[in-house]
């Protein structure tokens, strides 16, 4: 597989929520590539309109509410918001696949761990077994087009348990047998299940504990490399993009503010977008002693009513008249490396931080 | 929300309430017609006198259809019958707003103990509830009517015994929901009592739920004393009461329909303004769904224009 | 030597259940120093909580001591009111620990009403409107409800409530974890600003390994009931011993760029279950370290300036 295909582009989306009383937007002019086997993080605080964006790439925002008002979602050239819903079900789980951040509420309580993986994969099946069915003597082939066979279900179902660090045995769990960890790997065991091309992770590790945490995190950077798994990572926590991306977009207010590689965006030295740097100010450092915290003044704006100009301009220490006045455009600081400010833009020339 | 937060005094809990209600133009209808409810029952001794107005009969004026005289006309025995639809609101109002009083207090104090301290006390509690919840609520009534006897005092006894469990089971369930709260956690870190807790976090927590079921039980209770006076055993005869009064207009139905839709119109209304007001106050008396309420109004406005065109 | 607000001995709490008996707090022996912050770190279920609830008698302990300023606070005869008053303590839950039907102002009143600490009405507005300045909650708020205002201003009247007594020591049971990292960082600084105005001694429970580095002068961690280590905050990121404390720093995500492709050491497997436990190290299953002799009884031991470890090979993994 070519490394270099583009596998998602997201060109100018903007969605917004549709209240009785206003118009909230939640995703405002979002451009985003991603590559096969690529994996970016998305990090924002609450509000930034991260999970809003990976909805609208799966197609499920709430219905008559939620609504892409501008720009176009291509997966695999595949123009998706033009997409019919029946095509979207297929897509869906098959070749993108989402990991909600709450493990206890994605199982259902009723079946068994290893009955909701090969539900999966019955809607689904997987491209491996779609390729020996091919292959296979025409007297071979399953009958059933859809589905997989019995014997097929129950063998990938073991060896995807196996792939998450579950012993097949606990297949027959239900999910309140099983700790907040473990419920968690079977929600990525499921969205694994169909070897998807792109997996949309939201705060998958958020509920768990700290060294539970880190043997996920481990787990599906192990995972993404070896399928060569595109992966987006949705997340407040830079520790957790430091682990598992090769690129990062921070989020304000519906905007990508930023974006580069790893390296680009946590190179302190490089300059940055001012929220960025008030968010790194803002997290203490197990490594290192600061005396004081410097906490980003005032609060995320209302996306029913954000401000005039760039949205970060209430709460910049840089702010001018001209943040106020305009919103930025993107300025490229070095090769894959973009901001959205204007102390970086051509009229006022580049200066460090 | 975020952002531009309001600039806002308190003014109290109550204004806020008021307010909030004010906005909601049935609630504010059922309210007024409450009211009215209540001003005819305080002051029906004032307006009729009961002796001559309402039980004297005057054989020659029977069965007179509405007039400028007699609004409602008058009954088979030539009583103003709008001096007893309105004297029967009295009766009523008595019955119904006493009894449900009485249950919803004796269920507060059942139910908020059960729920607090819950563990052998609770248990025992909520058994003798069972024993009375599981026996049919009107059958309760008129077993307690028979033994005690009709009249309006054994009435309201019937009616407090069948509804205090109801209450009890309300309020003993929204408090232990309430009691997990952290706040409830947090009284206790500051230094509050059991009885503060109660009272202060716990009851009003758990009003919403309470105020629904008073007022249903107002209106059940109109119902029941209604349909109870219709089988003879609630309210004795020359009283006026709606239900009797129906049971007597029963044989002049197809040719005097106004004796029968005046004492049905006020069982109808009268229930179903109490129903109406419990479920506006409740929306009222919580301050997460004060905002909704404007929101919910607004969509229906716009079905009425989307209609419209 | 400071001076000892808060000292904790021998300290015990099981909950029976229908499983076997839950140890949640396991013979802690903890002190605080007025004026300082006691970090107290651990996984879910390590008991954490249950330990501050039992500090202030939220919970009522199995058996153990708590003795604040050399006052019994679980004894019969303690000066309850008092006490209550000294000690107060911050939730994690800024949405469930605030009565919704009650506005900002009423909020912080609680307190001084219940404890009768205002004479007059204008002396509690007085008291409220200075506390809510302290906490830099604008005096517009007073009367909005709690669901009108955001997690940090939620927090903020936590944190008055807490200090509208004027305690000496508060337990903070993760007051940050609910909030957004740069709303985490306002209620952090001003911790830290009221705890250096008005000395208060803070015990500060939470799973966040970079959050109690930055506000700690000393930290406990804790594993399945049991304090496996304690040290002086630098003693302990710079030194630490037991091989559970090394796996929750190795575990951390950290903003780093360069540790993307770095070699993971992971622990194996999850907590274990606290009913019931074996004797002898709780860690032992999970442990890289584990030999036979670690299903022995082990206790805390000295092995520095103010650290103590429970683990017997302490010295030969030690760094």
């Amino acid at each position: 597989m070519d490394r270099e295909e583009t596998l998602l582009k997201i060109d100018d989306l903007y969605v917004k929520y549709r209240t009785v009383d206003d118009d909230v937007y939640a995703v405002n002019g979002v451009d985003l590539e991603l590559k096969r086997g690529e994996a970016v993080g998305i990090v924002g605080e609450t509000g930034a309109g991260k999970t809003t964006l990976a909805l609208s790439i799966l197609g499920l925002l709430p219905k008559g509410v939620g609504e892409v008002y501008r720009g176009d979602i291509y997966f695999k050239g595949q123009d998706l918001l033009n997409t019919q819903e029946k095509k979207m079900r297929e897509i869906r789980g098959a070749q993108i696949s989402m990991i909600f951040q709450d493990p206890m509420t994605s199982l259902n309580p009723v079946f068994t761990v290893g009955d909701q993986i090969a539900e999966v994969l019955k809607l689904h099946g997987t491209k491996q077994y779609a390729r020996e069915q091919e292959n296979a003597p025409k007297s071979d082939r399953n009958e059933n087009k859809a589905g997989m066979s019995r014997e097929a279900i129950d063998a990938r179902v073991d060896e995807i348990l196996e792939l998450v660090g579950i012993e097949s045995s606990r297949k027959i769990c239900y999910p309140h047998q099983l700790s907040g960890g473990m419920k968690q790997r079977i929600v990525i065991a499921m969205a694994l299940a169909c070897e998807p091309d792109l997996l949309i992770a939201d705060e998958p590790t958020t509920a768990l504990d700290v060294t539970i945490q880190s043997q996920v995190l481990a787990m599906i950077d192990d995972i993404q490399k070896r399928y060569n798994t595109s992966l987006i990572m949705i997340t407040h926590d830079f520790g957790v993009v430091a682990e598992t991306c090769d690129k990062v977009a921070i989020m304000y207010a519906g905007e990508i503010i930023e974006y580069g590689t790893l390296e680009q965006i946590f190179d302190r030295s490089l300059p940055h977008h001012p929220y960025t740097v008030g968010l790194f100010n803002s997290i203490p450092d197990l490594t290192s002693d600061k005396p004081r915290l410097e906490p980003i003044s005032g609060l995320t704006p209302d996306p029913a009513h954000l401000p005039e100009g760039c949205y970060f301009s209430p709460r910049c220490p840089y702010c001018t008249e001209r943040c106020t006045a305009a919103a930025p455009s993107v300025t490229q600081l070095e090769e894959g490396h973009i901001v959205k400010c204007h102390r970086f833009s051509a009229e006022s020339g580049t200066e460090g931080r | 929300m975020a952002g531009k937060a309001k600039i806002k005094k308190s003014r109290g809990q109550i204004y806020d309430i008021w307010r909030a209600m004010r906005s909601n133009k049935l609630t504010m209808a059922c309210l007024i017609f409450v009211l009215f409810l209540i001003f005819l029952a305080v002051f029906a001794d004032v307006l009729f006198n009961y002796e001559t107005d309402i039980i004297a009969q005057s054989i020659p004026d029977r069965l007179q259809p509405p007039s400028a005289l007699h609004w409602f006309g008058t009954d088979a025995f030539g009583r103003d019958y709008f001096g007893r639809v309105v004297y029967a609101t009295r009766i009523t109002m008595i019955i119904a707003v006493l009894a449900t009083l009485g249950g919803s207090v004796l269920g507060i104090l059942i139910g908020s103990l059960s729920a607090y301290y819950g563990g052998k006390i609770d248990a025992a509690i909520q058994r003798i509830l069972d024993v009375i919840i599981s026996i049919p609520q009107i059958l309760l009534i008129i077993c307690v009517v028979t033994v005690l006897g009709g009249g309006v005092r054994n009435l309201i006894i019937a009616f407090i015994f069948s509804m205090t469990p109801g209450f009890s089971r309300v309020v003993r369930s929204t408090v232990m929901v309430t009691r997990e709260n952290e706040y409830v956690e947090a009284a206790r870190a500051v230094g509050a009592s059991d009885l503060q807790i109660i009272v202060s976090h716990l009851l009003p927590n758990s009003l919403g739920p309470l105020i629904v079921q008073a007022t249903m039980s107002i209106s059940l209770c109109i119902l029941s004393t209604a349909g109870l006076g219709y089988l003879g055993l609630g309210v004795a005869a020359p009283q006026p009461e709606w239900g009797l009064m129906l049971s007597e207009a029963q044989e002049y139905m197809r040719t005097e329909v106004y004796l029968i839709l005046f004492p049905g119109l006020a069982i109808v209304l009268s229930a179903v303004a109490f129903n109406l007001l419990g479920d506006g106050l409740r929306d009222a008396m919580d301050p997460r769904l004060r905002g909704f309420r404007r929101k919910k109004r607004s969509i229906f406005r716009k079905r009425r224009e989307a209609v419209r065109g | 030597m400071e001076h000892r607000l808060l000292e904790i001995h021998d300290l015990v709490k099981y909950f029976p259940t229908n499983a076997g008996v839950v140890h949640a707090v396991d013979h802690v022996d903890l002190a605080v120093d007025a004026g300082k912050t006691l970090g107290v770190v651990g996984e879910s279920g390590c008991g954490k909580s249950t330990l501050g609830r039992c500090l202030l008698n939220l919970i009522r302990p199995t058996s153990g001591q708590v003795l604040f300023e050399g006052q019994d606070v679980l004894a019969k005869k303690a000066d309850k009111k008092l006490l209550k008053q000294q000690m107060q303590i911050i939730f994690q839950d800024p949405y469930s620990s605030l009565d919704p039907r009650k506005t900002v102002f009423n909020l912080i009143a609680e307190p001084l009403k219940i404890n009768h600490l205002c004479s007059s009405k204008q002396e509690m507005e007085e008291k409220i409107y200075r506390i809510m300045e302290t906490v830099g909650l604008a005096e517009r708020l007073a009367g909005s409800y709690p669901h009108e205002l955001d997690g940090g201003r939620r927090q903020r009247i936590g944190v008055a409530r807490a200090l509208v007594m004027k305690p000496k020591f508060i337990v903070c049971d993760e007051p940050v974890s609910a909030l957004d990292v740069s709303i985490q960082a306002q209620i952090l600084n001003l911790m830290m600003d009221i705890q250096e105005e008005l000395g208060v001694a803070y015990m500060f429970i939470t799973h966040d390994l970079s959050v109690v580095r930055h506000i700690s002068h000393s930290i406990a961690v804790m594993y399945l009931g049991e304090v496996v280590e304690q040290a002086p905050k630098k003693e302990l990121f710079a030194n630490p011993k037991h091989p559970y404390t090394q796996a929750l720093l190795a575990a951390v995500p950290v903003a780093d760029a360069s540790r993307r492709n770095r070699e993971r050491k992971l622990i194996q497997g999850e907590v274990t279950s606290p009913i019931d436990p074996k004797p002898g190290c709780r860690f032992y299953a999970r442990c890289p370290y584990a030999e036979p002799k670690c299903q022995e009884p082990t206790e805390l031991r000295a092995v520095g300036d103010g650290h103590v470890v429970r683990c017997v090979r302490a010295e030969e993994i030690g760094s």
